[in-house]
């Protein structure tokens, strides 16, 4: 008896933790779109003060779950951005100096602040077709209010983001300045972890091994 | 009745100076066309082939080899033409996309001057909108720390590839002459079973990823604006001609 107790113990001690642990599934990613976008550099800054986009669109597991179109905005301000090689093979690196950041609106409510840290910028010119893509992951403190578009975010989740300015005209070369007049915006987190069934049976599976382990070892 | 001619030609030569730069401005409206939610695949091993995740296949009138996308949107001049439309599809392919460097960088290729097909954008309805076809690809690829970040562009454009049919929503029609570029992208964590072979991407899939069109709008309005103005024109001569000759009557 002794012995089956200390073995349900070490299932709950086993188990517990695989729950909180499992990451939600490869698929289970959260996004924000954000069409119309329209970005500037200039002055060493991609800036969007606050602008008009089309749409932010909020899906879960690539099904919309919100969409808004009305007094929608991005307001953004990404610091310390060097001249930009064309087709480079390798990217840009901004200085991740701290006042970056990127905010979505609805009128008066900002639905996300997103402070940046050092991103890449690159810059492709296919025959004419020219495009600069911001990329990176947000670090920092993350403030939100998405409830009423059914996402949620942890601020310890990783939040990666891509800002692609197209429809350019263009300054230098290499790159001292840009105006986009559309573009898009994606932003993909993982959303805070529920204890599917799945998960709980795979971590009671997991639990029901490292029991019959240390019990082999034990006897 | 000399010197009343030679105000009319006057006045229709200033008007016709102040005319002509209208049709110069909306020659360079653009037409932006942007898509969310696009799934698509890319295969090495299929002659360097990215195409939506549905199917290879294209242009076949079956919508199961074209992939649904959550929305389009549409725009004229950089301002929403109208309400976007939601769950349409996409139908593209491209191909000799080879040597995509492993750790990040740029692959361009040529035009073989053999696509099956390009790029068809289809409405709710399966309705065909948009279809053209394309050329020289370049891809780029990015990764950082969030790990593999995607991003395609490639374009078509002149009256050498063109557009092979349009019925765009809200007035939109592409200028075949001009530039017109497509690109599709995937972001972060919407890359999927991503496979290398040595150096090079062999494989991924993108979840959720965006697309988007850009053009101009044919010049269409701009013979509209030189009609309207000649027309105005002929009605500002008429009623000076009948004025003066009311004058003309007066006096005598």
């Amino acid at each position: 008896m002794r012995r089956l107790s200390s073995k349900l113990v070490i299932l709950l001690v086993v188990a517990l933790p695989a729950i909180v642990v499992l990451p939600a599934t490869a698929e289970n990613i959260d996004t924000i779109y954000i069409p119309g976008l329209k970005l500037t550099f200039a002055d060493g800054q991609i800036v969007a003060n606050p602008t008009n986009v089309a749409a932010i669109q909020f899906m879960k597991d690539e099904e919309e779950v919100g969409f808004a179109e009305d007094d929608v905005f991005a307001n953004i301000l990404i610091k310390g951005v060097p001249n930009i090689p064309e087709n480079s093979p390798d990217p840009v690196t901004t200085s991740g100096e701290s006042g970056s950041y990127i905010d979505l609106l609805e009128s008066d409510t900002t639905l996300l602040h997103l402070p940046v840290d050092q991103l890449n910028v690159r810059y492709t010119n296919n025959s004419g077709v020219k495009s600069v893509t911001i990329s990176g992951i947000i670090s920092g403190e993350i403030t939100y209010d998405l409830s009423g578009y059914g996402l949620t975010i942890n601020p310890n989740d990783t939040v990666s983001i891509q800002l692609v300015a197209d429809q350019l005209t263009t300054y230098g070369d290499p790159l001292t300045g840009f105006v986009s007049t559309n573009g898009t915006g994606h932003i993909s987190f993982t959303p805070i972890p529920e204890p599917s069934s799945l998960a709980l049976l795979l971590s009671l599976a997991a639990s029901a091994l490292a029991v019959g382990v240390y019990s082999r070892r034990r006897s | 009745m000399k010197a009343p001619m030679r105000r009319l030609q006057f006045i229709i030569i200033v008007a016709g100076l102040i005319a002509l730069p209208v049709p110069a401005a909306f020659a360079s409206v653009s037409v932006d066309i942007q898509i969310t939610g696009l799934d698509f695949t890319y295969d090495e091993s299929q002659d360097g082939s990215l195409f939506d995740a549905n199917s290879i296949l294209g242009r076949t009138g079956n919508s199961a080899d074209a992939t649904r996308a959550t929305r389009a949107y549409f725009y004229l001049g950089g301002e929403k033409a109208g309400s976007s439309i939601a769950k349409v599809y996409v139908d593209f392919l491209m191909r000799g996309i080879h040597n995509i460097p492993k750790d990040g960088g740029i692959a361009t290729t040529t035009s073989t001057g053999q696509q099956l097909f390009g790029f068809d954008l289809y409405d709710q309805y399966f309705n065909c909108i948009l279809s053209l076809n394309l050329d020289t690809v370049t891809a780029s690829y990015t990764r950082d720390a969030s790990g593999p970040v995607l991003q395609f562009s490639f374009s078509s454009g002149g009256p050498s590839v063109g557009v092979v049919s349009q019925n765009l929503p809200y007035g939109l029609f592409l200028d075949e002459g001009q530039l017109i570029s497509v690109r599709v992208s995937s972001e972060g964590g919407s890359v999927k079973d991503i496979a290398y072979d040595g150096n090079y991407l062999s494989s991924f899939n993108t979840l959720g990823g965006t697309g988007a069109v850009y053009g101009f709008q044919v010049p269409e309005p701009a013979s509209f604006a030189a009609l309207l103005i000649i027309g105005l024109l002929g009605l500002e001569i008429g009623r000076r001609i009948k004025s003066r000759a009311n004058r003309n009557l007066t006096r005598t």
